[in-house]
Order: structure tokens, then sequence, then C-alpha cells
């Protein structure tokens, strides 16, 4: 169940608000599991026990690990503990995602042998990318003494299971929300706020996201092939802001439902495509992963503390592994790598003339991002070679292209490529911020929720891109 | 009163969303009503399996006897008289469906590209490729859309031509000029709606209607391309088989008197029967670079009268 569709706004999410509101105090973070249970068991049934299994697990090793009821605990079992837990949790991740992958790429190496794996076709449990990543945050927070285990499994699997953050996040640390699992302060005003967040996402998602995807769904209909050089440029950018507003319609949802709830949840996206370089736009989007890169594999592999060459070697691991996170796909890893390249040019060579500049590191990341995304969009790398030789067609195009599909495009999407570019400029949510409870807005805001659900409502569902990895 | 009235504007945008949404539930419930007795089949390549079943069209309002053909108030006619009962049947139908021409194989010939100057070809997003990526002369008129399905072509409207042109309804396209061939490319988005006879069915009530409208245009059904093994792997509703059978009852909708059938897979399939996967990216449309084997066909499959 997706978070912009009729069901989730008019089914589900009513039904569990009230039932929280009205529930006492204490009952409050059961209400949340049953309700995160029944949001998950409607997405993907049986998967549910995986999810149980993984925070009845990750609590038990959670408690161990701190060393609860054995004050002596010598470090050297403690650490023991963590890593059985971290072996459990990425072996799940490992076994679900990327077995299959596992399998192809074997098969291409035994297949001088004559032999062959068959594919094991696993089912990707849903969110699972996103809440191995929190537990085992816990368990290394834990381990490092920055936080003290969770002496209760409710408030634990609130923590983890919580529906607003487990499908795509934001992966929020323990840390960041053990006070409001504890005592949180729920207030109507609270409500209005994380409506009005919610509300926002939604838009996003429903009228900007899900209009722009039919551009690059377009793109491969007849073909890479068949695009010209500017249809392709189009594509590129068209794609960069269906899968930002998207994300980031995701993100604001769940930190709307938390602040319904009572929960401060940290934001995932500030204005990235803004950004004056590469390094830049990675601390501005999906900034809970790129945090957690940094806390819990960059730093302790000695991070940029180092000589040159562990930095290199820190952020090589640190971009493969993110390639690898999004996907078990070739085009995720080298999507991955791009970056590493990309950071470590700028890092070692034009950072510092970039940073310089006012306009070209600009239009520097502008121009670079979408073709990231190209990258990342098509797993095919025969699909990424051709559409690159449309983008640059250095080689020569073929007769039948025509920039034809160029003008018919930007006639069909000019409209919502301005509205997308000013969605994306800082200054509009700082205008926003400063009129946000004026009436008008609020007025807007309504509209934009009728508007939301109507397109819902009218045209088949389209999931949240994110919630694949 | 005051004090109501503050906290009501402190709270709009609770107050004015409940408002909303109970407004829409009502508004969707009430379609929902409506909706059951005429559901419009999805988009394009949306068809889920659980619309396949559950949205099926009624487009049938005459009953058919083995052969095919369309019965209407027979009952009355085959009497004793020395008119032939075949007769008396196709009669009482506007136009008549030559049935001792279904057998003979249609005599095709090349052509050159003024045969198609005036020619009008209907379809979906295929034809779309055909015009965007084509070559066909420029004096052909081309009306289609991404996602065109049988049940809603006749009162569709669609940019003429596809992706660039004025938007044009199909009846004032019909009507506003006689051609002389019309090629239709239609069915890949139906696979998920009603069966194969209800498709043909209607397929056939579609060109009766366009020969009522066009009675001198040669009009060809072109068969629905197969897909590619990979797309057909996906396993829903759009897969070979469930062309072929369709393509095997359009086959038969031909009367080789004006209505000729032509088997375009011919020069798009492998020995398996997959569209080439040479051919097409999303195993669906032909790419770019595949479109002059269609059109290669087309003008090698022409009837000259």
């Amino acid at each position: 169940m997706v978070f912009s569709s009729i069901d989730f706004l008019f089914r589900f999410l009513p039904i569990f608000l009230i039932g929280y509101y009205i529930a006492p105090k204490s009952y409050k973070n059961l209400i949340i599991i049953i309700g995160s249970l029944i949001f998950y068991a409607w997405g993907d049934g049986w998967y549910t026990l995986l999810l149980l299994l993984s925070v009845f697990v990750n609590f038990i090793f959670g408690k161990l690990i701190a060393g609860h009821g054995q004050p002596n605990q010598t470090r050297k079992a403690r650490l023991i503990f963590l890593w059985t837990a971290i072996a459990f949790d990425f072996g799940l991740l490992i076994l679900f995602k990327y077995t299959d992958f596992l399998i192809e790429n074997l098969n291409l190496i035994i297949k001088i042998f004559g032999a062959q794996i068959p594919a094991a076709h696993m089912h990707l449990p849903l969110g699972i990318s996103y809440f191995t990543f929190m537990v085992v945050s816990y368990q290394v927070d834990v381990y490092r003494r920055d936080i003290s285990a969770a002496n209760n499994i409710v408030t634990f699997g609130t923590y983890v299971a919580m529906f607003p953050k487990l499908i795509s996040g934001p992966i929020t640390a323990y840390g960041e929300l053990s006070q409001d699992l504890r005592r949180r302060n729920i207030s109507i005003a609270n409500i209005e706020e994380g409506l009005q967040t919610f509300i926002i996402g939604l838009g996003a998602k429903a009228l900007l996201a899900d209009n722009m995807s039919t551009l690059w769904a377009g793109m491969s209909r007849y073909g890479y092939e068949s695009i010209s050089c500017p249809y392709a440029w189009l594509g590129a950018v068209g794609y960069s802001f269906q899968l930002y507003f998207d994300f980031f319609g995701y993100s604001l949802m769940a930190i709307g439902i938390g602040t319904m709830l009572g929960f401060k949840i940290p934001k995932n996206f500030d204005h990235p495509y803004a950004s004056s370089s590469i390094s830049e736009f990675w601390r501005r989007w999906h900034i809970t992963l790129g945090i957690w890169f940094k806390k819990y594999i960059y730093f302790p592999l000695g991070g940029s503390r180092c000589s040159t060459l562990k930095i290199v070697r820190n952020t090589f691991l640190v971009w493969a592994f993110t390639g690898l996170w999004h996907g078990a796909s070739w085009n995720f890893v080298l999507w991955g790598l791009i970056f590493f390249g990309l950071i470590m040019l700028e890092r070692f060579c034009i950072g510092k003339y970039l940073a310089r500049t006012h306009v070209l590191k600009h239009i520097y990341v502008c121009i670079l991002i979408p073709l990231t995304w190209v990258v990342f969009a098509l797993r095919d790398m025969g699909d990424i070679g051709v559409y690159f030789s449309r983008l640059f067609p250095f080689g020569g195009s073929p007769d039948f292209v025509t920039t034809r599909d160029f003008w018919n495009a930007l006639g069909s999407y000019w409209k919502l490529l301005i509205v997308c570019v000013v969605c994306c400029l800082p200054i509009t949510e700082k205008m926003y911020k400063k009129y946000k409870d004026n009436i008008i807005i609020k007025i807007v805001l309504i509209a934009i929720f009728v508007a939301s659900v109507i397109v819902i409502h009218t045209s088949t569902n389209n999931p949240f891109m994110y919630s694949r990895f | 009163m005051n004090s109501i009235i503050s906290t009501l504007k402190s709270y709009t945008l609770l107050v004015g969303v409940i408002a909303a949404s109970v407004v829409l539930i009502i508004v969707f419930l009430f379609q929902k009503e409506n909706d059951k007795t005429s559901i419009k089949p999805s988009g394009e390549m949306s068809i889920s399996t659980n619309q396949a079943t559950e949205e099926i069209h009624q487009p049938a309002t005459f009953a058919t006897d083995s052969s095919g053909n369309k019965i209407t108030q027979t009952s009355t006619i085959s009497n004793q008289s020395d008119i032939p009962l075949e007769t008396d049947i196709t009669q009482s139908i506007s136009e008549p469906t030559d049935t001792a021409n279904n057998s003979a194989s249609p005599q095709f010939k090349t052509v050159e590209d003024d045969y198609f100057y005036d020619s009008l070809f209907i379809g979906n997003s295929r034809t779309v490729g055909l015009s965007l990526f084509g070559s066909m002369p420029k004096e052909a008129t081309f009306y289609a859309t991404v996602g065109m399905n049988i049940y809603d072509l006749m009162t569709s409207t669609a940019q003429v031509p596809p992706e660039e042109g004025p938007e044009q309804s199909f009846e004032s396209v019909l009507s506003s000029k006689q051609y002389g061939k019309v090629y239709i490319m239609l069915g890949i988005n139906d696979l998920g709606t009603g069966t194969s006879e209800s498709f043909a069915e209607y397929y056939k009530s579609i060109i009766d209607k366009i020969h009522m409208m066009q009675p001198n245009a040669i009009i060809y059904i072109q068969s629905i391309i197969n897909i590619s093994a990979e797309r057909d792997a996906q396993g829903d509703a759009i897969s070979n088989s469930n062309i072929n059978e369709k393509n095997a009852l359009l086959e038969q909708i031909a009367n080789n008197d004006y209505i000729y059938y032509l088997n375009i897979n011919e020069v798009l399939i492998d020995s398996n029967g997959y569209l080439n996967s040479d051919y097409t990216s999303d195993g669906v449309h032909l790419g770019g670079g595949s479109l002059s084997l269609w059109e290669n066909y087309l003008y090698s499959h022409a009837i000259v009268k």
C-alpha cells in the first residue's frame, strides 16, 4: 500500500489515526506496531513475519551488545555479539536482494565449464534495505555506547516498524527518536502541521512526479536509437524531476505522518538540484542515507583523516556500496562509481576553481546530475550506451531521427517543467515558510489535496520509485 | 463564538481536508455506482490481470451464428421463398459479407508512394511510431494515439498527425474526405478486455461503420504485432497466445472483397513466434530502425483494383 493511494488515504490512515488518538498514552506505541504490521501485510503478506523476526532478533542482540545484566561483559564479547547481529541483518538483506545477482554473475564465470545455476527468483521484501540499515545503525550505536539499548520490545518495534518510514525511510538513528518513542507531545497543532507537510508531499508525488513519469516512459517506446539529441536531454531532465519529486514527496509524507503522531523525523532532502557541487549534492539528496554511509562505513575506515590513498579507498568503498544498495545490478555499481570519480575529481582537482564561480558551478551540477540519473534509470548496459550516443551524437544520427520528438514533448511538458523548476528553488520554500500559516496558503493546500486525490483516483497506480531498492 | 472562529482559523487545513475528504468519498462512491453499468478500459500497458477479468465490455448488441455472420431479425425472413437464406441474412445488414471470396487468397501487388496518398492509418502507439519515425508518404493521413483501443475509437479524438497536429475527432477525420485505403492497427490495448470473440465482433462492427462512411475504401486489417519473448514472460494479459488467438479471428473478418488481412508478423517474428528482439526495445513497439520492415510489407502487399 503506497501513501498516494485511495486505500491508504481514505481507509488505512483515518482508521489508524482515530485508533491512535483515542488510545491511552501507554498503548500508543502498541497501536503503531499493530498499524504498521497491517500496513506491511497489506503490501507484502507473509513477509511481515520476516520483519517481526528482525525486530525480535535485533532487540535481543541489542541487549546482549549493551551487556545488560552482566556489567562485567567484556568488550570482546560485545564485539562478537555486534558482528553476529550485523551478519544476521546483512545476511537477510543479501539473501533476499542479491542472491540472483550473485548467481547471474557466478554463471558468467562457470559458463566456461558448462555449468549453470538456476535463478532463485527471490522476492524483495518491502523496505528491507531501509530497515536493515536502521537496525544495523542501532546495534553499532549501542556498541559504541552512543545510546542505551531499548529496554522494551514495543519501543524497539515501534522504532523499526513505524509505518511512515518503514518502506522508504528516512533512515533514522535510534538516538534521534528515542525520546519521542518514550514520551511525545500530541496536539491538534501537531496534526495540523503534519497534515500540511503531508499534503505538500502528496502534491509533489501525485501532481508533479506522476505527471512527469509519462515523459520518461515515452522515451523507450520506440527504442532509444530513435530519439533525437535534444529529446534525450529533455528526457534526462524529466527523469531527474520525476525521481526527485517522487522520493522527496514520499519523504515529506513520511515526515508529515510522523509529525501527526508526535515524532520528529529528520528531513531527507534540502534542495539538491540547487547544489554547487556534486559533493554538496550528496549532502542534500537522500541525506539520511549519506549520513548512514558516513557514520558506519566512511568514518570507521578512517574518513578523511588519513593518507590520500586511503581517502580514495574509503570513498571508493562508500560509493561502490551506495551503488549496490540502490539495486542488485551493474548499472547501479557503475552509477555509484561515477559519483566516486566526480567527488574525487572535485576534491583533488577542480573543486577549488569551481567554488570561485557563481553560475558555472550550478550549470555544472545541472548538466552532470541528469546524466548520472540516466545511468541510474537504465538497467541494461547496452541501453546506456545507446542513450549516451543520443545525448552526444558525435557519431551521427540514423536517418529516421528528427527533432520533432523534442518539440512535441516540449509542447506537452513545458508548463510542468516550469512548475518543477520553481519547486526546486530554495526561494520557493523560503517564501512558503514565511507565509505557511496564511489562510490563502492553506486553501491552496486543500486544493492541492483535492487535485491529488482526483488524479490518484483516476489514474492507475504508480508505486514509489524508491521503494524498489 | 469568537474563540470557536479563531480555533477553526488555526486549524483551517485540518477542517478543510476532512470536509474535502468527505465530499470526495461521496463523489467516488456515487461514481462507483454509475460505473457498474459502464466501465471504461484502462490506459495502454496498464492492464492488470484483475482488471482484465473484471472489466468486461459488452459491446456486442447482436448475435452471431457459427460462421461469424451477423444475424439480425432473421427469424421472419427464412421462409419458403426462392431467395437463399444467406442473402436473407446479409440483406438485413447494411453491407453484404461475401463469404464466397473468403477462401481465395488475395492478389497482392507491389506499389509506389502514390498508392498511399489517399490512405488513412488508424492505430495505437505502434502506428504513432510509424508516423513519428517512419517514412510513409506525407500525404497519408494518420489517426492514432498512444493507448487507443477499439472501444474508444469511434468516439475518440486525436492529434492529426499524431502528437503534432491539431486535435480532431475520429468522426470528422472519416467524414471530411473519401479515402482509397484504410489501414487499421489495433488490438494490443484490448488484450485485457472481454473475450477474443467479443473483441473480433466489435472490431468487425468498427469496420462496418468505416465501410459505411468510406464505401470505396479498401480496408486493411493489419495483424496485431506479436510481442518479444521477454515481454511475453511477464505473464499478464499481454501475451502472444492471446494475440495469436485474436489475430486468427481478425483474419476471418477479411472478405477479400474490400476487407483484407495483412499478416505483418510474417516479417517481424522469430522462429518461435516472438517479435524479434532486435526490432524492439520495450518488447511491444518497433524501434525507429525497424519500421522499414513494416513499411516494405505494406508496399509489397497492396491490392490494386
